[in-house]
């Protein structure tokens, strides 16, 4: 996690470096963190300023302002509370056969730490979405327990679960304003009044949602909804956070701002979410995930290399995904003295096996001097990729 | 301003927000003092004839408009209020947070469900404004006296001349009867009553032979009473005492005063009346043994040949007796507040009913809610179609106190072992539907107990007595019962307030399956 003043200087060189989009996000990230009110007023003030401004014009009258912002963020930060040490979530061996239907979720381990990113992949009716209920307590395990470490013993179940939020692929319609439902949620987190007012503002300063705040459900798109479920889950200041696809229907640039939003959510400083996220956008998940779960007719396998995996002998193959026009025979005789020992074609790349300790620069520099017309070149060798190649 | 209020509210009590409860208590408000005004403004005495005085002015057309008024304002507060829900978020609620919820919805119904009640309110104190209760008290007793000097027809059994005001009302004659049938009829009939009834008919059809068989001396009748609620009624036995002085000592003029005081009266109230004192105080004394003789219609028109004509004399006095109905109605005593109590209990049972649904929906998921409210209707049709064949209803009442015990232990026991939940909801959801009526039944079971126990000593005059030292609880009881079902509201209330929340509260997080 970055420090207070990595952020700022990050936040100055995108500035000065004309990002001002990036920019502006990243100085609301560092205002959010500050937790003070004074900062949060500065920020919307900005905020107003910046909306005002025609983009051509940012870079010219509003970055002016930028440095005084990050003056008054940097002294009015105040040093978040020590984070718990241990997962925060833990399910061991938790299995589930539904009465109806053949499908069942053999036993799964789960240990989701504080700030940690977990991504669930796999091809739709594997498990995810069971495992998130599972997870969230909205079915009953048949096998294996689940410990939620952020509740003391003895919590009524309906306080552990309000510190849990799930968010399902299709999220339930809302009535009124998105700006009445997010601040009605923060009052339940215990803000009250002008600070309501502005900690429900710089959400959804930072959520993108400020030209939105009186829209209703239907006037709102896909990804605005799942970016003003996202604020909500900030807004009710939970422990865990369950999204159950929620990158689907979504297009790329969509995609890409609500997994930005996320690893935001996950790598604050001052309230850092543990974040369990299923989807089918394998990269996507990789990108911003510490640890992928890969769920295969409801049998789980772990990504290489993380805590909970549990075949360690593939953690030094090298596995590389390639698209070219080569033939079959001609990969195999430029790249079989380099090691390789298994060739697969699933009709669009080729999955190629290396021998352990091949580099993929070696590969590289053997695909670079051949002159072989590559088209697009991935190792897969620590992605959940592989399951889906195999 | 009222964004204001509302961001206000939004900000700090979230509850009042939700509940749109500060509006739409306000627009309660405004509506009770609406229809308070239009029910003061609803009576004008002069016109309370015309509309025949009844108990019912404006209440069979308020009645529909204050049920529209209700479903409006019920359905407008619905549409906000279902808006959010932060109990089905899963939003951290603060303590006692669905406790107010309830009292707020249950306030809300209430206050929404009857307006009518500040309409007759309006009507009462306006009625109280002209006629306090001792001007009805003296206005009863004035038109009690004088109406015994308008006759209305010849053979008023009233005026008969076997009447005894003193002794039980003495012979009772029927002028629907032919006593000369009934005699013949019973001649022979050796049984005591058949002898009986046939004396009797016989000193009848005697009577009616005498010219003054029907006499103002012999009237005896209380065309209009209200003794056992007023102090200071006079009674019938008074007010022929008086009028026999008045006719022994040939008193015209105190007759044609309450003759005068009977028509200001009708004035008054806007009563059509048509009536010459003059010849009525006359009249009384025109025949010997002041024997009826001339008679006032109580219809102004009568149809002669198809055409209607306006009677020379004529007092309307069932608009009279409507009248005084209507304002003794309005009058504070002991029945009609006991009446007013009565309906405000029922008005508070239907709106309890009408939240505790509201709180089934707003507690327990869609699917629990649809399933109970089936549930609830085929155990009804079941218990219904019991009661039919057990007669005193003690049967169904004690099933369904079974019920409410056994739903309640059942559910707690799924709730408990958190097994399943759509089960456990609907079993939980049934308690809590039938807590409602657990008291009442407990109370109709008790107060059966109490009849029955009467009955087997005879239902005698020291039953009470008896009662009070034999049975002293349920002698209690079926001397408390309406207060014991005020008290039930409150303790139902309190009961799915504090019982219910929490049972909702570890229901919610249950696992589906």
């Amino acid at each position: 996690m970055p420090q207070l003043s990595e952020r700022l200087a990050e936040v100055r060189s995108y500035f000065a470096h004309g990002d001002h989009h990036l920019g502006y996000r990243r100085l609301l990230d560092a205002a959010l963190e500050t937790g003070n009110f004074d900062v949060y007023r500065a920020t919307l003030r900005f905020c107003d300023e910046w909306d005002a401004t025609p983009e051509a014009d940012r870079g010219r009258t509003v970055t002016d302002r930028v440095s005084g912002l990050l003056a008054l963020i940097e002294t009015g930060h105040r040093p978040p509370p020590p984070a718990g040490t241990g997962p925060r979530l833990e399910a061991e061996g938790v299995a589930k056969r539904y009465h109806q239907g053949a499908f069942s979720l053999a036993p799964v381990n789960v240990r989701l730490h504080h700030g940690q990113i977990i991504g669930l992949v796999g091809e739709n009716g594997n498990g995810k979405t069971t495992l998130l209920r599972l997870l969230n307590g909205d079915l009953r395990p048949d096998a294996g327990t689940i410990r939620y470490h952020f509740a003391p013993a003895g919590t009524a179940a309906y306080d552990v679960r309000s510190r849990i939020a799930f968010i399902p692929q299709r999220p339930q319609s809302w009535y009124g304003s998105l700006m009445d439902n997010l601040q009605f949620a923060s009052t339940f987190a215990g803000l009250t009044g002008e600070e309501n007012e502005l900690w429900t503002e710089m959400v959804i300063a930072r959520m993108g949602l400020r030209p939105y705040r009186t829209y209703n459900w239907s006037r709102i798109s896909s990804g605005y909804k799942m970016r003003f479920e996202l604020a909500r889950t900030l807004l009710r200041k939970p422990q865990v956070l369950l999204l159950d696809e929620p990158l689907a229907n979504l297009d790329m640039l969509a995609q890409q701002i609500i997994l930005e939003d996320l690893k935001f959510l996950a790598a604050s400083e001052t309230m850092p979410l543990s974040i369990i996220l299923s989807s089918q956008q394998l990269y996507e998940v990789e990108k911003v995930s510490n640890e992928v779960i890969f769920l295969q007719r409801g049998v789980a396998r772990y990504q290489p290399g993380a805590p909970l995996d549990e075949a360690p002998e593939e953690k030094t193959a090298l596995v590389l995904e390639l698209e070219t026009a080569a033939t079959r025979d001609e990969l195999e005789a430029l790249l079989g003295p380099a090691g390789l020992q298994q060739l697969t074609f699933n009709g669009g790349v080729h999955i190629l096996y290396f021998a352990p300790g091949t580099g993929t620069g070696d590969v590289l520099t053997l695909l670079g001097g051949s002159g072989l017309p590559v088209r697009y070149f991935r190792d897969i060798s620590h992605s959940s990729r592989r399951f889906f190649v195999a | 301003m009222i964004e204001r209020i509302q961001r206000h509210l939004l900000t700090h009590h979230p509850l009042l927000w939700n509940t749109r409860a500060l509006w739409v208590l306000g627009t309660n408000i405004l509506l009770h003092l609406l229809f308070l005004l239009a029910g003061l403004g609803s009576v004008q005495p002069a016109r309370l004839g015309d509309e025949r005085g009844s108990a019912a002015i404006g209440t069979g057309g308020l009645v529909t408009f204050s049920i529209l008024c209700s479903l409006l304002v019920l359905l407008v507060w619905l549409l906000f209020y279902f808006r959010n829900n932060a109990f089905r978020n899963g939003y951290r609620l603060t303590p006692g947070y669905l406790l107010r919820e309830w009292g707020l919805i249950v306030l809300i119904v209430f206050t929404s469900l009857i307006y009518h009640e500040s309409f007759l309110l309006g009507k009462r104190l306006r009625v109280r404004q002209f006629t306090n209760t001792e001007r009805f008290v003296q206005e009863v007793n004035a038109a009690a006296l004088a109406m015994a000097f308008v006759p209305d027809e010849e053979d008023d059994p009233a005026y008969f001349v076997l009447n005894n005001c003193a002794e039980n009302g003495g012979i009772l004659y029927n002028n629907s009867t032919n006593y000369q049938e009934l005699a013949d009829s019973h001649r022979n009939d050796t049984s005591v009553a058949g002898r009986q009834i046939y004396q009797e008919s016989l000193t009848i059809l005697r009577a009616l032979q005498q010219p003054d068989a029907f006499s103002y001396r012999h009237y005896c009748g209380m065309p209009i009473s209200y003794a056992w609620d007023y102090p200071g009624m006079t009674g019938a036995d008074e007010h022929h005492a008086r009028r026999i002085r008045w006719i022994e000592a040939g008193s015209r003029d105190s007759i044609r005063a309450s003759l005068d005081a009977l028509v200001n009266l009708c004035n008054r109230y806007g009563i059509r009346s048509r009536i010459h004192t003059d010849s009525l105080a006359a009249a009384v004394f025109r025949l010997p043994g002041n024997a009826l003789w001339k008679y006032t219609p109580t219809d102004r028109f009568v149809y002669h040949e198809g055409v209607q004509q306006e009677n020379a004399s004529y007092l309307l006095t069932d608009d009279l007796r409507g009248v005084f109905s209507f304002i003794d109605d309005c009058l504070p005593n002991r029945r009609n507040r006991q009446d007013h109590a009565e309906r405000l209990l029922a008005m508070g049972y239907t709106a309890f009913g009408l939240a505790l649904l509201l709180w089934a929906w707003r507690r327990f998921s869609r699917k629990v809610f649809l399933v109970t409210l089936v549930g609830v209707l085929l155990w009804s049709i079941l218990i219904g179609l019991m009661s039919i064949g057990s007669g005193d209803g003690s049967g169904p009442s004690v099933i369904i106190l079974c019920l409410f015990v056994a739903f309640g232990l059942l559910g707690l026991f799924f709730l408990r072992s958190r097994e399943n939940k759509t089960a456990t909801g609907v079993l939980l959801l049934w308690h809590f539907l039938l807590s409602a009526a657990v008291i009442p039944l407990i109370l109709f079971l008790c107060n059966q107990s109490y009849d029955r126990l009467r009955w087997s000593y005879n239902n005698n005059e020291l039953w009470e007595r008896i009662a009070q030292q034999r049975h002293p609880v349920l002698y209690w009881i079926e001397g408390h019962t309406g207060t014991l079902l005020a008290l039930n509201f409150a303790l139902v209330l309190l009961y799915i307030g504090l019982a219910g929340n929490r049972s909702a509260r570890s229901w919610q997080p249950m696992p589906e399956e």
